[in-house]
């Protein structure tokens, strides 16, 4: 979010760059995303040692292989609406609000956040969707281990693969209430307090 | 100085702002024609853009100051804005538009209390509204209420009527009259409208294409304007304030010095009482004093010539009949009516050219 509102409002030095950076994972096949993911944290891979090392952190292979992949193939897409939606706020309101006494923080909690409110919702549904669907990255950085990086996406691939149609067609439904869910919540949000 | 701005630069593409500047006056107008840069400055002023150059001080308070590189944040200035269309909150009610701008804390004065300055601005029926439910004029009024708590020490007015047409426009007038008149603030205000300078500026600053052209009292722009670009601008017009003696239909009579003249009464209030008298130059003819044929203009006036300014093809008299009247004559006339200081001539207006505007 904050990302998002620094690439709509202000003007940096590498804002190309880091826009261009964000973006990549929306263009790369998720695949390579997971094999870019898997050199840098794996095991011999600069990043992992240095977790493994400094903090004795595993990545690969693990839990936390699955959240990382998930959020790097989503972020793109929450930081892409939150752009979006804070440029949507007139930035005339938020100079009237300055002149009326109140300083940045204060304008940016009370008046650019609750006017791109609708925008960082579909974000975060867009984002959460994607993360639940991600498939490519999570399985080359997390593997299929049963019981320990087996996601939504995964275990339907995973039973479909051994015949168990009956279990995917369960996880077929958990997903399809989930993302329900996730859906009639932000439409429930973004209907509250509106006049 | 209440407001001053020395040496204020900016440059933005093809355009280029240069401004010095002193506004003492009770209102000061700002006026010019869209792209003259009034916006900027007025973002200038309220500290929502620095100004490559320059120093701006308010009431002696280094507000801007582009060299030692100052730039007080908007929030510490002290400038209440009303933009043209009023920039409410739309995600707040009214009540939340005036609580968020209320100073907490701060013993602010007894004048910018909510229930004082909703009750002068006629908005208490408000409060509990959704912006998105006001009127153009119920929006303003509130923009201007919540300027007005937020207990500024200079009102800054954006083209507030730019958004609303006639008969809206007629109808908020008195309440910025009110304002003027109750909060005594110094207000800035920026219009490409000469009827609303005239209502309510004491001095107008005209400006046109990022420079200050002319600065000065409001009749006196008008009246003698500082050259031609001015002119072309503004318009040339006497204005002079004057007493409503009665009505008759659409027309009034007024006395303005010691003359008095038939005007168009049907946008005035019907409480007016004093009026401003705006006669374009250009709808003044002079006849001389010697011929009084029978005509149909309802104001004949005798008078004497004061002053003759060449301005390219025209010429500008001045006469003195009761008050001063400006007439733009072209060369020729001049010179066929023999017309010198101190001729005696006769100027006819027509009644339909005589503007009466209400000055509360």
């Amino acid at each position: 979010m904050a990302l998002g509102w620094l690439l709509a409002r202000r003007c940096w030095p590498g804002k190309a760059l880091v826009e261009t950076l964000v973006a990549l994972p929306l263009v790369i096949p998720p695949v390579a995303t997971g094999l870019i993911l898997l050199k840098l944290f794996g095991r011999r891979g600069p990043l992992g040692a240095l977790l493994r090392n400094v903090f004795g952190v595993e990545i690969v292979f693990t839990w936390k292989a699955v959240v990382l992949a998930t959020a790097v193939m989503s972020f793109p897409l929450l930081v892409r609406s939150a752009r979006v939606a804070f440029e949507e706020v007139p930035q005339r309101l938020e100079g009237v609000a300055r002149t009326l006494g109140a300083g940045p923080w204060r304008t940016f909690f009370t008046i650019s956040l609750p006017l791109a409110r609708r925008g960082l919702l579909a974000g975060g549904v867009l984002a959460f969707a994607r993360a639940l669907g991600e498939f490519g990255a999570t399985v080359m950085i997390a593997g299929m281990i049963p019981g320990e990086t087996i996601t939504l996406s995964l275990g339907i691939y995973h039973e479909v693969q051994l015949g168990n149609d009956n279990a995917a067609l369960v996880l077929l439904a958990v997903s399809v209430v989930l993302a329900f869910g996730a859906v009639a919540t932000s439409e429930w949000l973004l209907r509250r307090k509106t006049p | 100085m209440t407001l001053s701005l020395q040496g204020v630069r900016v440059k933005a593409g093809e355009f280029a702002l240069e401004i010095d500047a002193e506004f003492g006056g009770r209102v000061t107008g700002l006026f010019g024609i869209s792209g003259s840069g009034k916006s900027t400055l007025v973002e200038i002023i309220a500290g929502l853009r620095r100004p490559e150059a320059g120093v701006v001080t308010l009431f002696g308070e280094v507000l801007t100051d582009g060299v030692r590189g100052v730039h007080l944040p908007p929030e510490r200035r002290g400038i209440g804005l009303v933009p043209q269309d009023g920039a409410l909150f739309p995600h707040l009610s009214v009540e939340g538009n005036l609580r968020f701008a209320e100073r907490r804390g701060l013993a602010a004065e007894k004048v910018f209390r909510r229930d004082h300055v909703c009750g002068v601005l006629g908005i208490a029926d408000l409060l509990s509204r959704w912006p998105a439910t006001l009127s153009g004029g119920e929006r303003q009024r509130v923009a201007l209420a919540r300027a007005l708590v937020s207990a500024p020490r200079l009102l800054l007015l954006d083209e507030p009527l730019a958004a609303l047409d006639a008969a809206r426009k007629a109808a908020i007038l008195p309440y910025l009259q009110r304002v003027r008149d109750e909060f005594g603030l110094p207000v800035i205000y920026v219009s490409h409208v000469p009827q609303e300078m005239l209502a309510l500026c004491d001095d107008m600053a005209v400006l046109a294409e990022g420079k200050l052209l002319q600065h000065g009292p409001v009749g006196e722009v008008f009246r003698r304007p500082a050259n031609q670009e001015v002119a072309g601008i503004v318009g040339v017009e006497t204005v002079v304030a004057g007493h409503l003696l009665g009505g008759e239909g659409e027309l009034a009579a007024v006395s303005v010095g010691t003359a008095r003249v038939i005007g168009l009464a049907d946008q005035l209030p019907a409480d007016a009482h004093d009026v401003l008298v705006s006669i374009r130059a250009e709808e003044v003819l002079l006849v001389g004093a010697d011929s009084l044929p029978t005509i149909s203009a309802r104001n004949q006036l005798l008078g004497t010539v004061t002053s003759l300014v060449s301005e390219g093809a025209t010429v500008r008299v001045e006469l003195d009949c009761g008050f001063l009247l400006t007439a733009l004559l072209t060369r020729q006339a001049v010179v066929e009516l023999g017309v010198v200081v101190g001729s005696k001539v006769i100027a006819l207006i027509k009644a339909p050219s005589v503007h009466l505007i209400a000055r509360g």
